[in-house]
């Protein structure tokens, strides 16, 4: 009797199940409906109590910038009750500051539609725990921005000029900020400086500001229009606390696992434009243009030394000319010595360091009459008074004395006085035998006749092909995560077989039937490339449809999962027998897998 | 486990005899080329030929040691002989000029009519390499091309780079195999006339002479046929000889 009013008992219990596991229900729901510009909400759309449920999709909502973080899937079992849901997480990022509504958003489950119902956000300029500096801001674009500016707006061509590029931000946390990327014609740009960071405040908001800047050199007049700078950086969003996903699978894996599935840092690329700025640049004025002007524009001075001072005909002098100061260094041109007939110049040696240009070269005297070396003159433009500046340096004294006699340089040529000798008549006959008997060796001995020459070659081929194997696994585990997870499949495997059978020895039913579950769970997950959500098995029996190696194993995966899950959720009584039997199964599952996988 | 210990044994001693052997071979080889070079300072140079020779028969040669008993037999009026054997240090030394200037002035002194051998700059330039030296370069260059393309991955070689290299390792390895093939063609059948002999239009000691051979001359055997051979003088002119009065450089296929 006793027997009969439990078995009633279990099918009342059963078809209570059956009855809620019919009802589907399908609704959206925000982790906060008030949030800042600095933060970023959860939208989770969660389909209850349907068999299979294709993910909804949500292309834009007004006022969000959108992003697809992942399902999770819930399974448990209440007094008897079965009951599984799948929830398709977003991460929605506010824009502007204003009331927007997340729309009524559909689902498609077990071949019906479901509509949720629409949510009200509330967009303030900042997080309610970081209050603003009082300013007024109103959307993403009053939070972070980018501009440029000029030194001057009015400059002369050649004229040294900065530009500095500023990122402004207020409230956000921002990280791998690239070197602006600018657009111009006709100008040479010098590299970035070390950028500066400071804080400014505008119309009341107080921005942390990053200043990138840079000289250049415009080469051509006319207006020349700065194209708007472009940036990008990364906002680091300050995620939600309350994370559903993190709160259903906590107790099952722990805080790493879960943060190499779902990247809970979460970092937001953003892309940033400033203005457009035009540059006056001016012609350099014709009048009062010294003769030898060769370009320098900027405030410079000029030195120049000859040594030595006294020299024979012939023998080298040392011309040292040093330009230091603010203009365009690169392109300024040193007084020219080649116009001294009374010397013969070779190539000069031209350096640049920090603001100084110097160059040496090496002048020859022709002359012994000659009595000084040329007054050196050097010209350039300053654009802070608009005139032009000459600044010259010697005479140079010197005493040259006549080149000895056999030193002075003579044009040699064939003399055609002197008479051709008879030619000299030379003794024939072999040269005289080799006192070393040089390297000897067996007659018709060569190196390639020799085993070791081709078991080197083997060597070396075996070399190659071993480095270029290693290069190209390490490039496919760098590259493919896929085949990375799949090789760490059986490892992770073995480790919680280890694991499990240690619970299983100390008869711990559910912390073995947990770590079991995990095994196989992670094993899938890696060796296939599944998301977490997808392992169960009708999800597995879907994937896999029509695969007739999965057939060979659906059925054990069922069973075990299913006796997981009993013992895991519904504390079902569970002997040491038939954990073994689950230990067995789970080992076999894995190994077929390995095998046909 | 005693008997296979036996073995090993007896293997170690047998390769050890066998170069203790070797060495012995090699010192008595060398106090015999001191000898003969003791024999040619002095003026006897049939001697120091003799010793010379029988270093030789012993299968171990050297360039030097051709070069010397190639002076020897020139010493001793044998220009067959000494054109031969300055042709034998060639092949072993080829950039040794003392046997270069050597065998230039031996062939000056062959009677008969000067035939310079007309050479393109290509087997001007094989001549300079020797076989095995041709085979270790391209050893090398198969070499560095293999390391240089697997560490090319490791560099991070754009992959017009990888080509590049392929396409300059292809074409040395080419370069070279053709160096290798006009080499095998230039000594191949290198003889050296050992005594004056006509050279005739058929295999027949009764045949008409086309032209005579005298003993230094160099010609290159092309057919061989019941002891007579076809030559060819380094002119293009091709004859029959007896193949008894000539010697092929190629040592190995020498047929007295």
């Amino acid at each position: 009797m006793n027997k009969k009013i439990t078995i009633l008992f279990f099918l009342i219990v059963l078809g209570i199940g059956q009855l809620a596991f019919a009802e589907i229900k399908f609704f959206a729901e925000v982790d906060r409906t008030t949030v800042g510009l600095d933060s970023a909400i959860q939208l989770s759309l969660t389909v209850n109590g349907a068999q299979n449920a294709t993910p909804v999709e949500v292309k834009a909502i007004d006022g969000f910038d959108v992003k697809y973080v992942g399902p999770s899937r819930r399974v448990s079992i209440v007094n008897g009750q079965y009951s599984s849901s799948i929830t398709f997480n977003y991460a929605l990022y506010p824009k502007k500051v204003g009331v927007f509504t997340i729309p009524a958003l559909t689902a498609d489950a077990d071949g019906k539609q479901f509509s949720s119902i629409p949510i009200k956000v509330n967009v303030q300029a900042t997080s309610a725990a970081k209050p603003a500096d009082g300013g007024q801001v109103k959307n993403l674009e009053d939070k972070i921005f980018l501009a440029q500016r000029f030194e001057k707006n009015e400059v002369y061509v050649g004229e040294k000029v900065k530009i500095q590029i500023g990122l402004f931000v207020a409230d956000l946390k921002v990280g791998d900020i690239e070197y602006p990327k600018l657009d111009a014609a006709g100008i040479n740009f010098e590299d970035y400086l070390e950028p500066k960071q400071g804080q400014q405040v505008i119309n009341g908001v107080r921005y942390n500001v990053v200043v990138f800047e840079r000289y250049f050199y415009p080469k051509k007049s006319g207006t020349i229009i700065f194209k708007p700078a472009t940036t990008t950086c990364q906002i680091l969003i300050a995620k939600s606390s309350s994370n559903n996903l993190q709160n259903q699978f906590g107790d099952v894996f722990d805080q790493n696992f879960m943060n190499d599935f779902f990247n809970l840092q979460d970092k937001r690329p953003i892309t940033l434009n400033s203005g457009i700025i035009n540059l006056t640049v001016k012609d350099l004025p014709v009048q009062g243009q010294p003769d030898h002007f060769s370009g320098a524009v900027g405030k410079f001075d000029f030195d120049a030394t000859v040594s030595p001072t006294a020299v024979k005909v012939g023998d080298p002098l040392t011309v040292k000319m040093s330009v230091t100061g603010e203009g365009n260094l690169r392109d300024l041109k040193f007084p020219e010595i080649n116009r001294f007939d009374q010397f013969k110049d070779y190539d000069p040696t031209v350096k640049i360091q920090d603001n100084t240009k110097s160059l040496e070269q090496v002048a020859i005297p022709k002359d012994q009459n000659i009595k000084e070396f040329p007054v050196l003159t050097f010209s350039y433009f300053d654009p802070a008074i608009g005139q032009y500046r000459s600044i010259t340096k010697g005479p140079f004294k010197l005493e040259v004395t006549p080149a000895e006699a056999g030193d002075q340089l003579k044009v040699v040529e064939f003399d055609k006085k002197i008479k051709r000798l008879e030619p000299e008549k030379l003794g024939e006959d072999i040269l005289f035998i080799k006192e070393d008997w040089g390297s000897v060796h067996r007659f018709g001995d060569h190196f390639y006749y020799h085993f070791g020459f081709y078991l080197l070659w083997f060597l070396i081929l075996g070399v190659w092909g071993s480095a270029y194997y290693y290069f190209f696994y390490n490039e496919r585990l760098r590259t493919d995560s896929k085949f990375a997870k799949s090789l760490k499949a059986p490892r992770h495997a073995r480790q919680g077989f280890a694991k499990a059978m240690e619970f299983l020895e100390r008869q711990k039913v559910k912390e073995f039937y947990d770590v079991l579950f995990e095994t196989v769970a992670l094993y899938m997950v890696n060796k296939f490339d599944l998301p977490l959500g997808e392992i169960a098995s009708v999800k597995l029996n879907e994937r896999f449809k029509g695969d007739t190696r999965w057939q060979n194993v659906s059925s054990a995966v069922a069973s075990l999962f299913d006796e997981c899950d009993a013992v895991r959720f519904a504390q079902a009584k569970i002997d040491g027998h038939r954990m073994r039997e689950a230990y067995i199964k789970a080992e076999k599952i894995i190994d077929y897998l390995e095998r046909n996988y | 486990m005693k008997r296979f210990l036996n073995g090993l044994v007896f293997l170690f001693l047998a390769l050890s005899a066998a170069r203790v052997g070797a060495d012995v071979i090699v010192d008595m080889a060398q106090d015999d080329f001191k000898q003969a070079t003791d024999l040619y300072r002095q003026g006897k140079y049939k001697e120091s030929i003799d010793i010379y020779e029988q270093i030789l028969s012993r299968d171990m040669e050297s360039g030097p040691i051709h070069y010397n008993l190639g002076n020897a037999y020139f010493k001793n009026n044998k220009l067959g002989k000494t054109v031969l054997e300055y042709e034998r240090a060639l092949r072993l030394t080829p950039y040794d000029r003392d046997v270069q200037f050597n065998l230039q002035h031996a062939l000056d002194t062959v009677k008969g009519p000067k035939i310079a051998e007309k050479n393109s700059w290509v087997a001007d330039t094989v001549n300079r390499c020797s076989f095995d030296g041709i085979i270790g370069l391209l050893g090398w260059i198969l070499f560095l091309s293999g390391s240089l393309f697997v560490g090319s991955y490791y560099m991070r070689w754009l992959p017009i780079g990888r080509k590049v290299l392929i396409g300059i390792s292809v074409i040395l390895i080419l370069c070279l195999m053709f160096g290798l093939g006009v080499k095998i063609y230039l000594d191949r059948g290198l003889s050296v006339i050992m005594s004056q002999s006509d050279a005739r239009f058929e295999p027949r000691k009764d045949a008409t002479t086309y032209f005579t051979l005298y003993e230094g001359t160099e010609v290159r055997v092309k057919e061989e046929q019941d002891g007579w051979s076809k030559i060819e003088r380094m002119d293009g002119k091709s004859g029959w000889v007896e193949t008894g009065v000539l010697e092929k450089v190629d040592k190995s296929k020498v047929t007295m």
